[in-house]
Parts: structure tokens; sequence; C-alpha cells
């Protein structure tokens, strides 16, 4: 196929640019839909919404969060009517350094909970991801776009419409919910038992 | 700085989102105290251990190509006009027209603009195989016209009687239109008016849902061939889906009616509003 016959070349720069994140979108739109058929569906939405609102964006500004944006519109028109807010989960305290603190009172020796055979890195795939999805949706999202995405709190408050401070305390909120629940599984595999 | 206050900004701490006076400050206190300092880098670990376990998905190969290609071709559309100009004023004046004397030669061109228009205006009636059909172009664009308020509506009305009654006193052979429920899981009926679609009389009800509206068409006794578009199945029933202008079109037949559904929602979530709010049978 000549060069210019090729698809690609009917597009323009900032689509190609944008194309470069669809594995992003695509992982982040797997942990929101929980189902890869509606990943994919999710993932095509938004570059199709992207070019019908390409007007609209400001070429130089910043793409990427701009497309989580669509992608997370989409989700929501789609999918869900709203993200709501959680209302305080009972378990959720305000202690600090949950996990850390659980895996540290359960050894039997005098090993720091962060090395040693029974740490974090023991957490497979699964139970990454089965945690991230039995978290309320609002907790989930900011989850992924800051841990996973690495976006900074200006922009994920872009991205979901809060302001910054929201965004904070979603966060933290979020990832004690996070460990709780990983503590949980690690409960329930076996890994580690409650003294 | 205290142990106390250097977890309250833990996170920030982690994130990256401190002004460097606070970043130092922390810093500093985890150089000096080994259970925050554990504590810390164990948090950190675990964002790094989240990252790593959920991001390993990779979007596939046909997804990523159906996109692409969808992208140019809705350039190519766009474009499709722009290109037969340029090449008019190019025709005019190279190659053979030089040969010409002048006043034959503004002939010759005024001749060929004509045929060119012509061809033009064939090439543009009758559609390519492989874009979209009259059909769903037609419903798309009337769709286009109700989500940006361009549609002069008959009447507006949620009353699904009152629409019956509208389109039953037009008196029109072959328009007992039987207008659906278009009820439940959020569709509201909006207002009505009587169309064409694709050259025949056709029952227009503009609904919305909770986000999105979405147009039904309604054509009785329509013989027009779908069979073209791509279909799928759900529920038991048939439905062929074509998409134009970012918009989805869904339609499918039942009895000698013809009906059509269009939206910015996905294929699936319309088959789902057809199958639940316009067209439940009983399963």
């Amino acid at each position: 196929m000549k060069d210019s016959d090729k698809p690609e070349s009917k597009l323009r720069e900032f689509e190609l640019e944008a194309l470069e994140y669809i594995d992003s979108l695509f992982n982040v739109a797997m942990r929101m839909t929980r189902n890869k058929d509606d990943a994919e569906d999710l993932v095509q939405e938004t570059y199709l919404k992207m070019h019908r609102f390409s007007h609209t964006f400001n070429e130089g500004s910043n793409l990427k969060a701009w497309l989580f944006k669509i992608l997370r519109n989409t989700f929501i028109n789609v999918f869900r009517k709203k993200i709501r807010e959680p209302q305080e989960i009972h378990y959720t305290n305000n202690e600090d350094f949950y996990l850390f603190n659980r895996i540290a009172d359960n050894r039997t020796d005098d090993s720091l909970p962060g090395k040693g055979t029974i740490g974090i890195e023991e957490y497979l795939e699964e139970e990454i991801k089965h945690a991230l999805d039995n978290l309320p949706i609002a907790f989930r999202e900011v989850v992924l776009y800051s841990d996973v995405e690495g976006f900074s709190y200006e922009e994920i408050s872009d991205i979901v419409g809060c302001p910054i401070g929201t965004v904070k305390s979603r966060l933290y909120r979020a990832r004690k919910t996070l460990q709780k629940l990983l503590w949980d599984y690690a409960k329930d595999k076996g890994y580690l038992k409650e003294k | 700085m205290t142990c106390e206050e250097a977890t309250k900004q833990l996170y920030e701490y982690l994130d990256n989102e401190l002004e460097e006076g606070d970043y130092s400050k922390i810093k500093g206190h985890l150089e000096d105290c080994q259970k925050c300092c554990e504590k810390f880098e164990f948090e950190q670990v675990l964002k790094k251990v989240v990252r790593d376990r959920a991001k390993i998905h990779r979007v596939p190969q046909s997804v990523r190509d159906n996109i692409v290609k969808q992208l140019s071709e809705m350039h190519e559309e766009n474009s499709r006009v722009e290109i037969f100009v340029p090449k008019l004023e190019e025709r005019s004046t190279k190659g053979v027209f030089q040969l010409f004397k002048l006043g034959r030669a503004y002939m010759v061109e005024a001749a060929l603009i004509l045929l060119l228009i012509s061809i033009l205006s064939i090439y543009f009636t009758f559609p390519k195989p492989g874009s979209s059909p009259y059909i769903v172009k037609d419903a798309a664009e009337r769709h286009d016209n109700f989500v940006n308020d361009n549609m002069r509506l008959d009447l507006v009305s949620s009353d699904r009687n009152e629409i019956r009654k509208h389109f039953g006193n037009l008196q029109r052979d072959n328009f007992n239109i039987d207008v659906p429920e278009c009820k439940g899981r959020d569709i509201k009926l909006f207002g009505c008016k009587e169309f064409n679609l694709a050259g025949k009389k056709s029952a227009y009800v503009g609904l919305k849902g909770n986000h999105d509206k979405i147009s039904l068409e309604i054509i009785n006794g329509s013989g027009m061939n779908i069979n073209k578009l791509k279909h799928e199945s759900f529920k038991g029933r048939s439905y062929y889906f074509g998409r134009y202008k970012g918009y989805n079109v869904v339609l499918w037949r039942h009895g000698k009616t013809l009906y059509s559904l269009t939206s910015t929602m996905n294929r699936r979530s319309l088959m789902r509003v057809a199958d639940e709010s316009i067209h439940p049978y009983p399963h």
C-alpha cells in the first residue's frame, strides 16, 4: 500500500498523538466497565467523540487529560447515570498506614513488612484488579487517574470536574479503602493470618 | 518536623504535589526517622504495585485499526467535495488546452466544466458501494437537527395518546402508525413530526433519555432493502446498523413496518432501548 493510501495518513497530527494513549485509555476503560467488550466500545466511542469535538480542543493544551475527560463522560452517558460520592463506609477509619500496620503485626519475626517473602509484591494481578473493581466507582476512578495514569491533582480535578480539595480527600479515602480490601484478600487467600 | 506532621502530607509527598520547601522538610524527616521511612517506602511500593498490576492490557490491534479506519473515513467524507474543485482549475490551464486558440479554448473549457458538473451530480446521486446507505444518512441528519434544536416539531408532547392522535389525523393511506409505548429506563416521549425518510412517508418521534436525545422513525410498508447493512442479533431480533456523523443508527422490522433509532449512544445501548422500551416482545 502506498504511504498516501494508508488510513493513518488521513489523520491530523494531534489525532495520531491521541492514538498513542489508546492503551492507557483501554486499561482505565477495563477497570471502569469491568468487561472487555464494553471497554473496547468505550475506547472507540472516545476516539469518535474526539473527532467530533476536535474543533473545541486547543492544540498544545493537555491532550491526555482531554481524552480522559471524554472517556469519562462517555462512560457516564452510556454505562451509568452518575458517579456518586460514596458514603462513609463503616470500616474506613482514620488509621494511617493501615496495610503496613496489619502486615507488621502479623509478622512473627522482626523483619520489615516491605521486605521478605510476604510483602506487597505478593499481590498478584488478580488481587489488585479485584480490589480496584470493588472500590466504589468514584474512588476507583481517582486511584486509576493518580496511581495508574500519573495525573496530577490539578489534572484529575479537571477530568472529574471537582475542586482539588475534593480530589485530595477522595484519593485519601480511596487508598484507605483499597488497603482494607487488599488486607481482606490477603486473609482470605491465607497469605496472612490475623492474630 | 514530627512524625505526625510528616504523615499528614504522606500522599501529597508521594504524589509529588508538594512545594519544594515542604518536600525537603519531609525528606529531611525521613532521613532522620527510621519508622517513618519504612512506612513511607511501603506506601510508595504499594502505589507502584497497583500501577504495574493494573496497567497490563493492550488494546487488540483490530480495535485500533478499526478506529483509524473510521477516523480516516470521516476525514474523507469531509474533504470529498473539496477534491474536485482544484482539479477543475488544473484542467483549464494545462495540457491539451494549450493547443487550442484562445476563443476555442474557452468554449472547450466551458463544455468540459459542464460535463464535469453533470458527472458530479450523477456521482452524488448514486451512493458508492460501501458508503452509508441513504436511510442511515437521512436518519442521522434528522437526528442531528433534533439534537441541535434545528427541528420544528409538529407537536411537543410526552403523551403517547396525543401523539397517536396527531398521526391519525393526518389521514394518509397506510399511515396507521402505532406509536410504541416508549417507556421504561428513563426514556420519555418528547414530540413528533411527519416526515419523509429516504423517499417514504415516516412518523418521526423525538425521545429524551437521561443524557441523550434519541430519534425514532417509523415507516409503514417500506419495501426498502436494508439487508445490505451490517446486522447483528440481540435478544432474538435482527438489528441492522450503520453510523454517520458520529451517530449510531439501528434499524429493525416488525411485520411490514420499519423502525429506526438514532442516537450518540452506542449500538448495544440502542438495541437495549429498542428491546426494552420501544418493542418489547414477550420473550
